[in-house]
């Protein structure tokens, strides 16, 4: 019996996208023979989908209670409290499933005393916090000490290489899961004016940079034509960007709240706009390209390496009102172009990712643990 | 200073949000500006976040007259201020008990003291604010948000040292703060300061000073693009003058691409004589205030390779008095590095531009000036108050 735990770091955001592709790897390997699977996660009050379908699998998900965050601050809590059960289990692979690419030592180091091999998932990289010297080289040794670190993009692989000053030769790319199906093809929307972008992301500027589109929106050019962009998703700043479209005036903004049927919203949408200041690999990216879609995104993490710009989209150098300005006037010139650049763009996404992420992640764990 | 002789009111407090670090560039300001008003006859007192180290400007103050309060933020009362998350009780009872005319709140980010503005609105004080920096990267929740913007729309006024800084923090609160105003740092070099051309011996040199802290001074962006081929052959080197809390990481970074054209400058006060050796200053930072580093460049007469971030591109003139980059990004930088690498032998008279401009925007006496406005908003608190108009 082959036996892999998950710990996913996630606590802040209510089960966010970060949280798809460890729960439904540990999901398809509780389903297949041979293998036992345990997790632990953030104690979220209700009921979450996936950890429901974890459990109905067979998979055993301990509910981190609030003491283990308060381990933290105190090492003399009993170490039971928070690891009793991964003593219990002694998994032949540890898989830490890190929101921030800082999170998550507390767990190497439990992996660490007790001689468990770990793999390490990473979902997202920001470049503006470092940690400091001495954390820093601890997160160094705990990223070569790993038997894998997965990363989301090369963009975040570089940068964390170049944070801690680290080869990190084992780190390979993952993708993520997707919510449209591998051959979505959703009709081209009728009538082509006014032209429609979506922007789908959490309602959070410091990741996703909405605020930088509307302050592109709001110059008179773009006021003067027949544009619509509407933002779809929640999220901790939601307010704020409705006050920030009152105080431009802009007409021409929408929210459209949450969706959860991304290929039907693409019926109704011509492009992508998604000016995010860091990112791993955005899904929305790769699901507007799965459906056909051109993306107008900023030059961040991975973006680059599923867009070529003026091919299958349109990229803005940098994440700020200048460079998003000129992507999206050259868009706006070769707007007649945007339907066979969106073929263009599911036929790339299509070599890049595979159908099946999830399986890929799930056979390289089994190598792993195996080893 | 002309105000000194008005009669009261006459009691100030400054109010300092810096946390973690002793001490600061963004604390020299509001430190610098309340001696001013000591001498200028104001009852000044200070309130600062508690530090193990207490760093000398605060004793000095305390010693020239103004009695500085330490705030604590210990473990306890963070949990305490957990469980009473709302700002509906008094957050700091200090404040009570001085009633100051006017409050003079530095923060030293942009998205900090909330609790000041509670305490402020509901004892009817009058404040002002200096916000010292703004990134674009740390983005709280709206509960969160919401009272630090109205407690920006209720400062008589808001201070900023960068117009890129007004214009970001306009769109993050989504609020037009019609009172904002531009202030200037004071800086560490003489006014006059006109340090000798370096000799143009074998290499250029640049010097880079900022403290050792890549996610806000993108050393690292600026290591990735001299580890390429290109600048590895070029006769220039680059000195790092500061200290951080990245120091090592920066190290083991150099070593990892085996930079040998980078070098460790260790901490310096003199930054003339910093300028009488270094030929052009290099800042890739990613978020910024106006740097103490580019107006003190620019004064001693040395042209500035910079990030367009902040106030960077309202210093520097592209191609006229330095070389901005567009974005804090490698292939930016790099564009920019080359304009300046072509037009290196212009450098010199680029630096007398910059000797121009910079004191064309920065006044000879900063601290001065903004005394002087503090004491013109302290008297018409006064003014107000004898009419019988109600504080806010």
């Amino acid at each position: 019996m082959t036996k892999i735990a998950f710990a996913s770091t996630m606590h802040v955001a209510p089960w966010g996208g970060s949280e798809e592709l460890w729960s439904q790897t540990a999901e398809r390997l509780a389903r297949r023979g041979g293998v036992s699977v345990a997790a632990s996660v953030h104690n979220w009050p209700g009921p979450i989908a996936r950890l429901d379908a974890l459990e109905r699998a067979g998979g055993r998900v301990h509910r981190r209670r609030p003491f283990a965050r308060l381990r933290r601050l105190s090492q003399r809590l009993p170490a039971r409290l928070t690891y009793g059960w991964l003593d219990a289990f002694r998994p032949d692979l540890m898989v830490v499933s890190q929101g921030y690419h800082t999170e998550g030592t507390d767990w190497v180091h439990a992996c660490w005393r007790r001689g468990i091999r770990f793999a390490l998932i990473t979902q997202s990289v920001g470049e503006c916090a470092w940690p400091e010297d001495g954390f820093a080289g601890y997160l160094a040794g705990a990223f070569e000490g790993a038997e894998a670190c997965y990363f989301v993009s090369q963009g975040n692989l570089e940068f964390v290489r170049r944070q801690l000053a680290t080869p990190l030769e084992k780190a390979r790319i993952v993708r993520n899961p997707f919510n449209v199906p591998y051959d979505a093809a959703p009709s081209w929307p009728a009538g082509d004016e006014p032209v429609r972008l979506a922007c789908v992301g959490r309602l959070y500027p410091a990741a996703k940079g909405q605020d930088i589109l509307f302050d592109v929106l709001r110059s008179d050019k773009w006021r003067g034509r027949r544009l619509e962009v509407t933002l779809f998703g929640d999220g901790p700043n939601a307010e704020r960007l409705r006050a920030l479209k009152e105080m431009y005036r802009l007409d021409n903004v929408r929210f459209g709240g949450f969706t959860s049927d991304v290929a039907a919203l693409w019926r109704d949408h011509h492009a992508l706009v998604l000016t995010s200041r860091h990112e791993g690999l955005p899904l929305v990216v790769v699901e507007a390209m799965l459906c056909g879609r051109p993306c107008i995104v900023t030059d961040v993490a991975g973006n680059t390496e599923l867009i070529e710009d003026n091919v299958s989209g349109f990229v803005a150098a940098a994440p700020n009102t200048r460079c998003v300005d000129e992507a999206l006037e050259r868009a706006w010139d070769r707007r007649a172009c945007w339907r066979e650049m969106g073929q263009a763009a599911a036929l790339r996404v299509r070599a890049l990712v595979p159908p099946d992420p999830v399986q890929v992640l799930a056979d390289d764990l089994l190598r792993l643990a195996a080893a | 200073m002309k105000n000194a002789a008005a009669a009261a009111p006459r009691r100030v407090a400054f109010v300092s949000t810096l946390s973690q670090l002793p001490w600061g560039g963004s604390e020299e300001l509001w430190s610098q500006a309340a001696h001013r008003l000591l001498a200028a006859g104001v009852e000044v007192r200070a309130a600062v976040s508690w530090h193990p180290q207490e760093a000398r400007p605060l004793r000095e103050l305390s010693q020239a007259g103004c009695p500085v309060h330490q705030v604590r933020f210990g473990l306890p009362h963070r949990v305490v201020g957990r469980l009473r998350r709302d700002l509906r009780r008094l957050q700091h009872p200090w404040l009570a008990r001085f009633r100051p005319d006017l409050l003079v709140l530095s923060q030293a980010y942009h998205v900090q003291g909330a609790d000041w503005f509670a305490d402020c609105r509901r004892l009817g004080i009058p404040y002002v604010t200096v916000t010292q920096a703004a990134g674009e990267e740390v983005w709280p929740g709206d509960t969160f948000l919401l009272p630090v913007a109205e407690g920006l729309e209720a400062a008589r006024t808001c201070y900023f040292v960068a117009e890129g800084n007004v214009r970001f923090v306009r769109s993050f609160f989504g609020t037009p703060l019609p009172n904002a105003r531009i202030v200037r740092n004071p800086f560490k070099v003489s006014y006059d300061a006109a340090p000798p051309w370096p000799q143009e011996g074998e290499a250029l040199k640049l010097a880079c000073v900022a403290r050792l802290m890549p996610g806000a001074k993108g050393q690292d962006i600026l290591f990735d693009v001299l580890r390429s081929d290109k600048w590895r052959g070029r006769r220039l080197e680059v000195t790092l003058f500061g200290d951080g809390p990245n120091a090592q990481t920066l190290a083991r970074l150099k070593s990892m691409y085996g930079l040998e054209n980078v070098r460790f400058g260790g901490v310096t006060s003199d930054i003339e004589q910093v300028w009488a050796t270094h030929h052009a200053l290099v800042l890739t930072s990613r978020y910024e205030g106006l740097p103490l580093a580019v107006v003190e460049a620019m004064l001693c007469g040395r042209p500035c390779i910079v990030t367009d971030v902040a106030g960077n591109a309202e210093a520097v003139e592209d191609n006229v008095s330095g070389f901005v980059a567009a974005a804090a990004k490698a292939e930016f930088v790099d564009e920019a590095l080359e304009r300046a690498w072509a037009r290196r032998a212009e450098w010199r008279q680029m630096g007398q531009a910059a000797a121009r401009c910079i004191r064309a925007l920065v006044p000879p006496d900063p601290v001065g000036a903004f005394a002087d406005d503090l004491l013109q908003v302290l008297d018409r608190v006064g003014s107000g108050r004898a009419a019988g108009s109600v504080a806010p």
